[in-house]
Parts: structure tokens; C-alpha cells; sequence
């Protein structure tokens, strides 16, 4: 016993403290750029954001008070043997009203719709000669397929309202949601609105919770009609006057095919789960010389019947458009 | 039939050895008298000769090259256990059997019982070898409690990333480049609970062999290391009962005789989250994991003389779910089935068949929430049957075959929404043989190859793994070992190594657009017996290792590859002191070591390189059931990838509303070159004071631990996106209660 005695000791005094050494995660910092820029096939008006990497004391990115936008780039896009400059120019940023929003912009280009496969470049000029330079081709069409695609809701023979389409675009996401048109009037005033449809619910701690459609490769949207029913209950929530609202007897289908690099990031961006525990990072960018994304993405649209019977039956107003 | 063919081959070799000499062999199991158990690794000593053996990890044991017809004193030790005196007569020309059974000791024992371990098996080939006794598991501080796979991390050339993870890399290796054996039966997914324990619960263990490198031919696709466990038979001589209960899990092990054998049932359910927050930075963990097992012996010398069979069953089963239904829920489940047939013949030669299946089963069930489904089967089936045979000159000869069919699926979308959805069916024949020469008192070497002869990758075809051990003695007190070979891998995980806590750990066949991955050891010593009490041992090593499965970090489409070659290389040395001073126990090792890999021509540390590591182990006897241990760990720090900055990166939460020019926009930060810069050094005290308390019937083992005794703060990681820098484990006392019937 005598001979542990020592090392018990020792023991016992290391208790008396609680070591802690100074450690920083930190490198050295460096310069570095990320452009952003998503061609859309539904509007004119296009735009990009070109920013600067920045530093703060501390962990916390947040501390940080500068603008970190890149003024003064040159940003040029090219496509079919065109080239078009972009412009610059600055709004007022809503979440912060002190400062201002830079972004650069094209008011009059878009990618034609008959069009698929095309490629599109994009190119960033700093004042330090620094490029960054990114390209994409333009997604194709997307058709929706007339046979197996519900045609009213609630659909007649399928126990759910199904949007089916085609793509020739495998490796992209596509996004569909079904929204509703309606009018509410409170006090005199009449107000349009509109409302989506969940394709699901669930339920947490005997909450409904609506569930919607996400970003997937799937070419398939089904909406039970249990989650339609909530969504329609839900416009008029707490208002015993249902008279008051009168629905859209036509649903409106948008389906987005969202461009594979432009998939790929929006896929990288999700987070992990919580209790996965990652050292290093895949931040994904198609834009060579720094980070960012440069993609394209279409939009298709159609219209689908909402049965006046299944509008009425909430106690609702039919507004028949079809 | 076998058997008589067999027979007719060894008798000739017996015949060809033994004509015209009056030699005897002595051969038979030693055992626990108080349960029937195998003592594996115990020593059998002959005193007249000065010369002895030590058991298989079965108990059984064979003393070769006896001059006949003299009677012996046979003295039969086993730490733990009292010294048995037992004399024997040698009969010329054949085999005596001589079955021993030992008795406990009690609880007030105050020596270490050693006789005979210093003159035993000095020619043993066993560099790269840890023999790791269920008693020194159970004296180490436990974090919750006792763990074989934690256990390793205090073996010279282990490295692990942290207290939270019971996951192990040995010289460099990759933690899939290690094989884990359960009655010779692969297990795939040997963690629970994301990795904090091993599924293998110590209360079921009768022995375990650690090769930590240079491992010898009959074992195969694996290159870095072999963690081979026996579990118990069963009380073969009543019926007996166990419960045990930690701040985590309560178990039981039943177990007792049947007509010709004994059979034991084990069990282990999580109890109680709470304890598992301290190792997940105060985050609770919604796991729910348990896991059992059972195993049956039977010999009846009516059907086989000497015969002896096993059925076994080992299931596991981790769930984690969340509640949440927008979250997602994983499932992991190992069921692993198997039977062998032991059999020792009347010549010195003895077979083992077996027969088994291991499936892993993992799954990621998204639930509502935005999370990909995940999938991942392996079902391995395994047919293998080794030979060896005792000449009486005591060399051996060791052959036999395997095979093995693997059928892996995969089905997963990684982090940039790339598909992997792989089916793969393969089988591999292999056979080997290995020569040991130990006929020579102060030189052994164990020669042989494993020859593949189909493989489970389309690249790999006819292989050859020769591999070399050998053994030289220059003095009594100092032996030279070495050792060489070549070893191949055919499966890997698709895993990040940068999680270094993952809830999906898929395995698959290596894809044939990959070769296979090969690896070259070699490894050289030295044992050196300061006194019989203090033995100081020294073990270098080069390991060099190609086509390393590494995961393609940049696959971005789903024809991209999985998985890409890389190359890595390991080198080191290890000094490891082992000293017993009246009732002092003291483990003492010191490892220096360098580890590089190299993937598409980037050369990096791995994340577990450390260049020295230290572990100090106290175990003291206090007497009267009462033992303390002290352990202390220190390693220097490990690397990371720096945080270089910040930018703001666009997030397109609404594709219908999507616009770089407004506000969705999070800061990110930008890291540095991979593992550029280290952690801060590693040091941890750990205490734990134990006791036993035996009843009539009753036996009762009280355990208190203390993890971290002076809170040291050991930086794990830190948050990429915070900067917070997420300790290991703090200050944390833990307690087990074991009780026996």
C-alpha cells in the first residue's frame, strides 16, 4: 500500500487543477470570391452577385459590419455567339435598411424557349485581373403527361390528384407545386390571394403539420386529399362566414426544371443531419476561380379543373374562370 | 471418411517422425473449475525439462518431444488462478492426455501467479501480437463501461479520434482496413450507438487476440489489423445467472450444462440516454440499441471422438428516432449465425470447420423530412476449414480454405445529390498454408502464403500473400522478431474519414473500376526481460499501402465514381514496458509514428495521425477485493483543417422566387488545405476503484470510475460554421453494479 501511495498522491493533487489550452482553428486569411447568377426562362430581367470573402475577430461570421459586395467587376454572359454585359447597380437591403444590396443585372435577355441544351457562359472580370468563369447548358422542356396527370381535383378515378410529367433531363431536380386562386373580402375590402396545396400531412404532438413538395429528381407529384382538404379548411380558419371567400375553379400546376449544376448546389446546401459530425466541408460551385453557382431554370405551367361541388362543399364561393 | 483419410496421412507423418525415437506428446485442455470455461493462453510447464507450452485460445495446449517412459512434474498457471502440480507419465509413441482444471483464486489473492510464463513459447512468432485478457478489460476505467474495441486504444500503435468514438486505426490504417472476428465470424458494423461502444458485450468473452499488424495467413481481406474473440461456452458445470447494470445499458448472461456441453445466453439493452450527452456535446441522443446472443456446445464421443460442435447467434439491432416527422430515423442491425465443428484426432492434429452468415443491415428512413432514403446490405456467407498439425519435432503445419460469398447493396444520394445505387454479388476462394518452424529452442518462423484464387473484384484474379515471422532468441533474455507479407482487401466502406461521427457507414465490394487494395508490411522488434518481472518491448514498422479505397469527394453526378484510388504509407516504432512489483501492475508504451496518404496527388495526414502517443497504466491490489486503477493518456495533437474566412453564400431557399440580387444569403466559412494544422496535444487521467464481494452464492463486483480526473479541456473539433470548439469528454464518474448467481 505504502508503494501506491505516491502515485495516488499524485493523483489526488492533479484534482486540485483543470488545464485548458489556448487553441485557434484559424489559418491565415485569404482573398477570396464568389459569383452567383441563375438564369431564369420567365423574365426578362436577370441577375448576378459577385462577393468578397471577409474575416472577423472571433469565430462569429455574423460580427461582421462591411458590405462584403465586389463593386466595379466586369461581368459578361455569353450565349449564342452574343455577348451581354451586365450592370451594376444597388436597392435598398429589407433585412438590413442602413445598408445597401449590390448586385449586377441584365434587363433584357433570356434564353429562347425552343431552345434546349444551349450553352451559356458567364465570365467575371476583377480589378486586380482576377477571373472567375462558370458556364451551363439551358434545361429542356418539360412535358407533362396528359394521360396519367389528374385533370380536376378531387381527381376521379385516383385517390390522389397526380402531376406526372417527362424530362429529358435526368440529372436534374424539378420542383412542382399546385397553388389556388381566391378571394377573401373582410370589412367590404376584397383582396386576392393565393394558397399552395401540401401533398401530405403529418401529424407532431397531435399538430397537423402540411407537408410540400421539395427540390427532387422525382417526376411525380401525388396530393392526398386529406391534405387538400387542410390546406382549403385552413384559407378561412377562425372565419364562421365562409360566404366570404370565393376560390379559383382553377388550380394552377407550375413544375421547375432546375439545371444540374444548379441541382447540385441546391442538394450540397442541405444541411446534415444533426448528429453527424463532419471535419471538412464539399462546398459544390461550377464557378472556377472562386465559389458560387451560375445555372439556369425553366418553368412549365398548366392548368388543372377544381370541381365546383368540392369548392362548394367547404361552403366557399365558386369564381368559375374555365 | 474424412476422418480415415485424415488418419491414414498423419499416421504416416507421425510414423515418419517418431520411428526409432522414445517420444511422447502431452496434449488437453485447461479450463476453469468453477464454470468448465477454456483458459486460453494459460501455461503448462514441465519441470524436469524446463520447457512447457501455452494454450490455444480454446485452452488447448500440446507439449511436443517428451523423452517417454519418465514421469513429470506438470505445473499448469493461469493469471487468476491457483498454481496447479500435476505428475504425469509419458507413454512413447503416443499422446497423453492430460485435461486440467484450474481453480479461482479468491478475491483476497495478493501475488500475481507467473510461474513458468518467462521460459514458454520463447520461439514464439508473435510480433504484432496483443493477448488481451477479459481481467485487464475489466480493471481499465470505463467511460460508461467495460468496452473491448475502447480497450484497444491503450495498445501501442492504436490511434483513435477521440473519446467519443470507439472506432480504431492501427498504423495507419483506415478503421475499415480492420477485421473484426466473433467466433470467426465477420462483423461488419461492431458499434453501437453511432459508434461510442462495441456491440460485443465483455461478459460474453472467453479470450481475445489483437494483431495489430503482419498478421499471419489465415486470415484474409483485411490489411490492417485482426480482433479475433472467443466468446464463453457456458457453464458446463451448473446453472448460473448474471446481471449487471451501468448509467447506460442493464445486461444479463445465462448460462449452464446441457447433456454432452453447456450453453449461454447473453442480453444488453440501452436503459437511459441521459449519460450518452456528455459524449455528444450536450445534444441528446434518441438511440435506442440492444443486442444478444446465444451459443450451444455439444460432444458426444458416441457420434465423434473427440468432436466438439457449436451453434452460435449473435443479433444486434440500433434505432434512432427522433419522434420528429419532419426528421429522419436510422437502423442498423447485424445477424450474425454460425456453426463449427472442433475436432482434435488421434494423432496431433486438429481441424476446425465453420460455417456461418453475417448480414448488416443499415438504413436511413426519411420520414417527412427532406433527407434521401439511404439503404445498405451486406450478406457475407463464409465456409472455412483449418488444419494443424504438431510434428513432434514441434513444427507446425497450418492449412486450409475459405469461402466466402459477399452480396452488397447500396443505395444512397451524397452530399451533392449524386446517386449511388450499386448491386454487387462476388465470391472469393482462397486457400493457405503457413510452416512454423519451432523445432530449434531459440529460433522460430512461421512461412506461408494465402493464395486467392478467384476474387471478389473482377482486378484482382489469381494473388499471392506470402507472409513471414520469425523469432530468434540471442540470450535467454532477449529475443529478435520480424515479420513481412502482403495482404489485400476487396471491400471498404464508402465512408467520409471526415465524419468522425457518421450515421451511415455503407460497405461494399470494391467496384471493379478500382483494383484492389494491397498493402505491404513489414515490422521488426525485440523482447527484451529486464528481469522476470520486467519485460521492455520494442516493435518498428513500415506499412505501405496501394489502391486505397478513398471517397470521391467531388462525385457530382451519379455516373461519377464512388470511390477512388489513393495510396498511403505509415511508419513508427512502439516501446512498451510491462513491469509487476509485488501487487503494482504497471503498463507503460510510447509510439512515434508518421501516417501520409495520398489521393489524387494530394499528400495529406489522415486525421488520426499523431506523432507520439504515451500510455501509463497502474493496476494496485489493495487486498480484500479491492483493486485500484490508474491510467493516464497523452497524444500529440491531432490535424484539422483550418478556417481560412467567411463569404456570404447563396442559399436558393424558394426556387419559384429565386434572385441572387435579394436576401437569401448565410455566411460560410472557407477552409484551408485538408489537415494543415493540429489540434492542441491530448492528455486525460483516468481512476477507477473497484470491488468484490463474495456472498455463498451470491458474487457481487461494485465498480466506481472517474473519466477525465482533472477535466482536462480536449479539443475534438470545432464547429465550422461557429467556431466553437466542441470538447471531449469532461470530468465524468461513472459506476457499474455486477452481480452473480
Amino acid at each position: 500500500m505504502k508503494k501506491a501511495l505516491p502515485i495516488f498522491s499524485a493523483m489526488l493533487l492533479s484534482l486540485l487543477f483543470s488545464c485548458e489550452e489556448s487553441f485557434s482553428p484559424k489559418g491565415e486569411f485569404e482573398d477570396d470570391y464568389a459569383l452567383n447568377c441563375i438564369i431564369r426562362y420567365d423574365t426578362l430581367f436577370q441577375i448576378a452577385s459577385l462577393l468578397s470573402s471577409f474575416d472577423v475577430d472571433g469565430y462569429d461570421p455574423s460580427m461582421n459590419k462591411e458590405n462584403s459586395a465586389y463593386l466595379g467587376a466586369d461581368i459578361r454572359l455569353w450565349y449564342k455567339d452574343t455577348v451581354y454585359i451586365f450592370k451594376d447597380s444597388s436597392v435598398i437591403n429589407l433585412s438590413f435598411p442602413d445598408s445597401l444590396l449590390h448586385f449586377y443585372y441584365l434587363d433584357n435577355f433570356k434564353p429562347d424557349d425552343d431552345v434546349h441544351g444551349e450553352l451559356i457562359e458567364i465570365e467575371a472580370l476583377l480589378k486586380d485581373g482576377k477571373r472567375l468563369k462558370a458556364s451551363c447548358y439551358t434545361p429542356g422542356r418539360i412535358r407533362f403527361n396528359n394521360t396519367e396527370t389528374s385533370s380536376t381535383i378531387p381527381a376521379v378515378n385516383t385517390p390522389t390528384v397526380n402531376i406526372i410529367w417527362d424530362s429529358e433531363d435526368e440529372s436534374n431536380y424539378f420542383h412542382g407545386r399546385i397553388k389556388v386562386k381566391y378571394f377573401e373580402t373582410e370589412g367590404g375590402v376584397v383582396e386576392e390571394k393565393w394558397f399552395e396545396l401540401p401533398y401530405t400531412l403529418t401529424n407532431d404532438n397531435d399538430e397537423v403539420i402540411p407537408i410540400y413538395n421539395v427540390p427532387s429528381r422525382a417526376s411525380i407529384h401525388a396530393y392526398s386529399i386529406s391534405a387538400i382538404n387542410y390546406a382549403f379548411d385552413k384559407i378561412s380558419e377562425g372565419n364562421e362566414n365562409k360566404r366570404n371567400y370565393k376560390i379559383s375553379n382553377t388550380a394552377i400546376v407550375e413544375v421547375l426544371s432546375i439545371e444540374e449544376n444548379l441541382s447540385n448546389y441546391y442538394s450540397s446546401s442541405l444541411e446534415d443531419n444533426i448528429f453527424t459530425v463532419r471535419l471538412n466541408q464539399t462546398d459544390y460551385t461550377n464557378v472556377e476561380g472562386g465559389f458560387g453557382i451560375f445555372g439556369s431554370l425553366r418553368k412549365e405551367v398548366r392548368k388543372i379543373l377544381i370541381q365546383a361541388s368540392y369548392i362548394e362543399s367547404f361552403g366557399y364561393e365558386v369564381l368559375f374562370e374555365n | 471418411m474424412i476422418q480415415i483419410i485424415l488418419y491414414l496421412l498423419f499416421s504416416l507423418f507421425i510414423f515418419t517422425n517418431s520411428f526409432g525415437q522414445e517420444i511422447g506428446r502431452l496434449r488437453g485442455f485447461v479450463t476453469n473449475s468453477a464454470n468448465g470455461e477454456a483458459l486460453p493462453f494459460s501455461n503448462v510447464y514441465l519441470e524436469e525439462l524446463g520447457s512447457g507450452s501455452s494454450a490455444n485460445e480454446r485452452g488447448l495446449y500440446l507439449i511436443n518431444h517428451i523423452p517417454a517412459g519418465k514421469t513429470y512434474t506438470v505445473k499448469i498457471s493461469y493469471v487468476g488462478f491457483l498454481t496447479k502440480t500435476v505428475e504425469v507419465v509419458i507413454s512413447p509413441n503416443k499422446i497423453t492426455e492430460l485435461n486440467v482444471e484450474l481453480v479461482p483464486a479468491g478475491v483476497e489473492i495478493q501475488t500475481i501467479e507467473k510461474i513458468g510464463e518467462k521460459t514458454i513459447d520463447r520461439n514464439e512468432t508473435d510480433i504484432g501480437l496483443e493477448r488481451i485478457s477479459v481481467k485487464s478489460l475489466q480493471s481499465l476505467p470505463k467511460s460508461v463501461e467495460t468496452d473491448v474495441l475502447r480497450s484497444l486504444q491503450y495498445v501501442a500503435g492504436v490511434r483513435t479520434t477521440g473519446d467519443v468514438t470507439a472506432q480504431y486505426y492501427v498504423r495507419g490504417g483506415t478503421s475499415d482496413q480492420n477485421l473484426v472476428l466473433l467466433n470467426g465470424i465477420t462483423i461488419y458494423n461492431p458499434f453501437h450507438a453511432l459508434g461510442l461502444f462495441s456491440v460485443v458485450d465483455p461478459e460474453m468473452i472467453n479470450s481475445v487476440e489483437f494483431y495489430k499488424g503482419g498478421h499471419s495467413a489465415e486470415f484474409g481481406n483485411r490489411i490492417s489489423s485482426v480482433l479475433s474473440v472467443i466468446s464463453k461456452d457456458g457453464n458446463k458445470n451448473k446453472l448460473s445467472a448474471t446481471a449487471s447494470a451501468s448509467f447506460l445499458t442493464g445486461k444479463f448472461l445465462f448460462e449452464g450444462p446441457i447433456p454432452n456441453g453447456s450453453f449461454m445466453l447473453t442480453g444488453r439493452k440501452s436503459l437511459s440516454n441521459d449519460v450518452l450527452k456528455n459524449f455528444m456535446n450536450e445534444q441528446n441522443l434518441p438511440i435506442d440499441f440492444y443486442d444478444y446472443s446465444f451459443k450451444v456446445n455439444y460432444s458426444d464421443p458416441n457420434i465423434i471422438k473427440n468432436g466438439r460442435f457449436y451453434l452460435f447467434g449473435f443479433f444486434t439491432n440500433d434505432n434512432l428516432d427522433d419522434k420528429d416527422p419532419l426528421a429522419e430515423d436510422y437502423k442498423w442491425k447485424n445477424d450474425l449465425i454460425g456453426f463449427e465443428w472442433i475436432q482434435i484426432y488421434d494423432v496431433p492434429l486438429y481441424s476446425r470447420l465453420g460455417i456461418s452468415t453475417s448480414s448488416f443491415t443499415g438504413k436511413v428512413i426519411p420520414n417527412k423530412s427532406e433527407y434521401k432514403p439511404k439503404t445498405n446490405e451486406i450478406d457475407d456467407m463464409t465456409l472455412k476449414f483449418d488444419f494443424n498439425y504438431v510434428w513432434s519435432s514441434k513444427d507446425e503445419l497450418s492449412f486450409g480454405f475459405e469461402f466466402k460469398s459477399i452480396n452488397t447493396k447500396l443505395f444512397q444520394t451524397n452530399a451533392q445529390g449524386a446517386l449511388s445505387d450499386i448491386e454487387e454479388f462476388a465470391a472469393n476462394f482462397s486457400i493457405y498454408g503457413k510452416y512454423k518452424l519451432l523445432r530449434f529452442e531459440n529460433f522460430g518462423v512461421d512461412i506461408g502464403s494465402r493464395i486467392n484464387l478467384t476474387g471478389l473484384n473482377q482486378n484482382s484474379g489469381l494473388y499471392f500473400e506470402p507472409r513471414l515471422s520469425l523469432t530468434y532468441r540471442v540470450f535467454p533474455f532477449l529475443s529478435l522478431k520480424g515479420s513481412a507479407g502482403l495482404y489485400q482487401q476487396e471491400v471498404a466502406t464508402i465512408s467520409d474519414e471526415n465524419d468522425i461521427i457518421t450515421l451511415f457507414e455503407p460497405w461494399t465490394i470494391l467496384p471493379d473500376y478500382l483494383e484492389p487494395t494491397r498493402a505491404f508490411h513489414i515490422s521488426y522488434g525485440a523482447d527484451w526481460y529486464v528481469t522476470e518481472d520486467f519485460l521492455f518491448k520494442y516493435e518498428g514498422y513500415y506499412k505501405e499501402t496501394k489502391n486505397l479505397a478513398a471517397v470521391n469527394e467531388n462525385k457530382i453526378y451519379d455516373y461519377d465514381p464512388d470511390l477512388l484510388n489513393g495510396d498511403g504509407w505509415s511508419y513508427g516504432s512502439e516501446f512498451t514496458i510491462n513491469h509487476v512489483w509485488d501487487r503494482l501492475r504497471t503498463n507503460l508504451s510510447y509510439t512515434l509514428s508518421w501516417t501520409y496518404k495520398e489521393v489524387e496527388d494530394w499528400i495529406y495526414y489522415p486525421n488520426y495521425d499523431s506523432r507520439h502517443t504515451v500510455n501509463i497504466g497502474c493496476n494496485y491490489n489493495l487486498g480484500a477485493g479491492w483493486s485500484a486503477n490508474i491510467l493516464w493518456t497523452y497524444n500529440t495533437g491531432l490535424p484539422f483543417t483550418p478556417i481560412l474566412g467567411y463569404y456570404n453564400k447563396y442559399y436558393p431557399n424558394n426556387f419559384f422566387e429565386v434572385n441572387p440580387g435579394q436576401h437569401s444569403y448565410q455566411s460560410y466559412t472557407v477552409v484551408g488545405d485538408i489537415n494543415s494544422k493540429r489540434l492542441t496535444d491530448y492528455h486525460r487521467l483516468d481512476f477507477t476503484l473497484a470491488k468484490k464481494i463474495d456472498f455463498d452464492i451470491i458474487k457481487i463486483e461494485l465498480d466506481a470510475s472517474i473519466i477525465n480526473v482533472y477535466d482536462r479541456k480536449n479539443v475534438f473539433y470545432y464547429e465550422r460554421d461557429t467556431g466553437e470548439i466542441v470538447y471531449m469528454l469532461p470530468l465524468l464518474p461513472t459506476a457499474s453494479i455486477k452481480v452473480s448467481l
